[in-house]
Parts: C-alpha cells; structure tokens; sequence
C-alpha cells in the first residue's frame, strides 16, 4: 500500500512552512504518480514477458504457423484437437 | 473426455522441461476447429481427437503422433514418446534444410466446404466441423456414390495387436512383445519397427497410418525391424480378418448396428446341427446389447444360433452373423434371420439401426 498524503497537517506549522509543506507534497504525488506509471509500465512488459519464458507459445491459426515456420526456420509442431 | 489430460499436459509443458527445450525449436500450433484446414493433407482416421503432425513450412509432414485403438483413445498417448518423436523430428527438419530428405508429393487437397452433406447439416448451421463428422461423410458419400468399401473404409486402422505386435509404449515403437504371426515371421521383444512395406515410420501414429493404407485382400505384408543397429526386413502372413476392429466407439452412420455378439461355431459344431460348415457364418449370440429392446431391434436370446440371413448362410469374408450384417447390409435395412433356439429352427426380424450423431 502506497503513502497518505492527506493527513492533516499540524497546527504548529506556519503559513510558509504550510506552503512549502503543500509544494512538497505536491512533488511526492507527481513523483509517485511517475513512479506509479513506470512500475505499472515494467509490469505490463514484464509479465507477458515472464509467461513466454516460462510457457510454450501456442499459435491457434494454421496459416500463421506455416508464416512463422518460413520464418523463424522451425519444423511445425501442430495439434489437432477436437472439442465436441 | 479424450486425450484431455494428454493435451493439457503437452501445451502447458515447462520451457525448462525436456519436452519444453524441445518444443521450443517447433513452432507450435493447436488447432481446434477444421473449416478452413486440407484435411486432404492432413488426412486420418477421423475419430482420434487428438492427433499431431510434425512438418515444414513446405507442407512436407515427417511425421504423425497419436492414434488409439478399440480399448482407449489413450492406449499410445505416453509423453516419453512423445518427447522421442520430437526429437526425431528436428532430426529429419535438419536433414530437410540439408536437402538430405526427399520431398514428398503433396495429397489432393481437400477441405470441409467440399463435402456437401457436411456444408448442409454441419457448417450451415454454423455447427462445429468435428473431426469423426468428416471422416462419417465422407463416408456417406462414398456410399451413395457406389464407393464405399466397407472393409477399408469402415473397418479404419485394424489393430497390430491382432498381428502379435505388443509396443513398449513410452519408447515408441520398441517392441515389447512379439506373438503370433509376427513372432513366426522372426519379430522379437526389442526390435524397433522401422518401416512396413518400405515406408519409414518413427511413431505409432504412423505405423497406424501405413497399416491403415494395405490393402484389405493383401495376405502378407513386410515390416523393417532395426534390431540393434541392423535393419531386417520380416515378411508376415496376415491372419484371416486382420483388418477387422471393434467399431464400438466409432459413430459410423454407414455401419449397421445389430445390437448383438456372437462367437463363430466350429466346423464340427455346425455340421452336427446340419448347417454349412465352410464358410457357413454361423454364430452363437454371446451378449445382446439392451439397445435391443429399446430400440425393438430383435429379439435374439444369449444362446441362440444365427445361421442365416436372408435365406444366405455363406460368405467368403465374414465368419459370424453380425460380421455379414455389417458387411454386406445397409444401416437401417430389415433383415430375416435364420435362427436355431433350444433345438428348434425359427426365423426373426432383425432392424438395423443407422447411427445419427448431432446431425
């Protein structure tokens, strides 16, 4: 769970510290909305990544096998499954 | 459901397993629906429902993997094989790319939209094209067209067991056990078939596939073992009926369905009831399928003899009442029976039933 940034603020403050408080946390939200965006941008290319490495990629279109058998060079390996 | 486990087995497969490594040099492909495939290429028995094909860019397969039998759509399915026949075919790519491996002439295409009954009861109801439908319609049409040859084309992929062969299944063709006709023509456990009548074949699926192609009046056929590194080629007698399957789990509109068993009677057992005893089919009735009574087949009892149909009592192929039903009738068509009950001669109707499945 990511910081509040809403908490009160203290009554001690004064009007410029209150200011330079607020700037402040100004700039922790824009840069943890920066950092929000990247982490959010590595996940989305790290996951799939992660998958393919992990398990075998499964074309579901013949023609497109025998493209990517011209291709990469590779035999094919292709099932036929029936599912009534 | 068929070969399920199988198949979830091999498409999850771990890149970092054996079988993960080697599927990684494939481009992998599951297909799942026929509209728009050669089945002309890609042509087999119809009721596996999971079969695979390796092959090329070029269209050039190598080689099959799958294939069942009466017992269980899973009898060969073993991933250890699996992971044999993969290896074998990057082997026979790189032989391919090398120019090392004779190209193969290319089937006559064929694909589902050609088949008109398929068209009409099938595809136009934008129903599934499931594989044993082409394989029944095409069938049907055979029949309708004078084609049909029941013993090929209904009797699909006859069993090598009924030639002797038992595999040792997880390391492919090895042999496990060799009987009977094999076991006379020299065949031994440990021998890894290696060709039938000349074609190579590095798997089940495709010793099943070239054994499914002899003609059904051949009487012998050759088969290539690789017995410790040399190649013996062994000449077998067929057996009578070799090519003859249980058609159980088949859903063949062109079969007739009987609803019975029967055992053929020896040639003493007949004579001393006064029957035909060469090539008479004369059969004693060993079960009676409940279908019967449902459907008001017949009303065969377990013990009853069946010696004639339609007045004939002789067939030069099939040796049990049911076999010349099946053969020679046509699903649907009613037939009288000759039958001997209790001592006492009697005849019976008999109604085949036509198989029609999600049609």
């Amino acid at each position: 769970m990511g910081p509040c940034y809403n908490a009160p603020q203290s009554a001690a403050q004064g009007r410029l510290g209150a200011r330079a408080t607020r700037h402040k946390v100004r700039q922790m939200r824009k840069r943890d909305l920066l950092h929000a965006l990247v982490g959010c941008f590595l996940a989305a290319i790290a996951v799939p990544s992660f998958a393919q490495d992990d398990e075998i990629r499964w074309l579901d279109n013949y023609r497109e096998a025998i493209q990517e058998a011209k291709r990469t060079q590779k035999p094919i390996f292709l099932e036929f499954r029936c599912e009534p | 459901m068929a070969g399920r486990a199988f198949d979830a087995q091999v498409v999850l497969s771990p890149t970092d397993s054996p079988r993960g490594k080697l599927l990684s040099q494939y481009v992998c492909a599951r297909i799942t629906r026929m509209d728009d495939i050669d089945v002309g290429l890609f042509e087999r028995d119809w009721n596996n429902t999971l079969y695979y094909f390796m092959m090329n860019a070029d269209e050039q397969i190598y080689m099959r993997y799958g294939g069942r039998d009466a017992r269980s759509p899973d009898s060969y399915l073993n991933l250890s094989s699996l992971e044999l026949a993969l290896a074998k075919g990057l082997e026979l790519h790189s032989q391919y790319q090398r120019g090392e491996l004779k190209k193969t002439d290319r089937p006559k295409p064929l694909f589902p939209r050609e088949i008109p009954l398929l068209v009409e009861r099938t595809m136009a109801r934008h129903a599934c094209v499931e594989c044993h439908l082409i394989g029944d319609y095409l069938n049907v049409h055979r029949e309708l067209d004078g084609k049909l040859d029941k013993l090929t084309h209904m009797y699909r992929s006859p069993d090598i067991r009924a030639l002797g062969i038992e595999l040792d299944v997880p390391k492919g063709l090895v042999v496990k056990e060799a009987r009977g006709a094999v076991a006379t023509a020299g065949m031994i456990a440990g021998d890894r078939i290696a060709a039938i009548n000349g074609t190579p074949v590095w798997t089940f699926g495709d010793l099943q596939h070239y054994y499914d192609k002899v003609n059904r009046n051949a009487d012998r056929i050759q088969m290539t073992v690789d017995r410790a590194g040399t190649l013996i080629d062994l000449p077998i007698a067929l057996p009578e009926r070799w090519w003859w399957t249980d058609l159980t789990f088949r859903q063949w509109t062109i079969e007739p369905r009987v609803y019975f068993d029967s055992v053929p009677l020896t040639d003493q057992e007949k004579r001393d009831l006064g029957l035909e005893d060469r090539g008479g089919f004369a059969s004693k009735v060993k079960r009676v399928d409940m279908f019967a009574e449902m459907t008001k087949s017949h009303e065969l009892r377990v013990g009853d003899i069946v010696f004639g149909v339609d007045g004939v009592q002789k067939d030069e192929v099939a040796n049990t009442a049911e076999l010349f039903i099946k053969l020679r009738k046509t699903a649907g068509e009613t037939v009288t029976l000759d039958v001997i009950r209790d001592g006492k001669r009697m005849q019976m109707k008999l109604k085949s039933y036509k198989m029609s499945f999600r049609k």
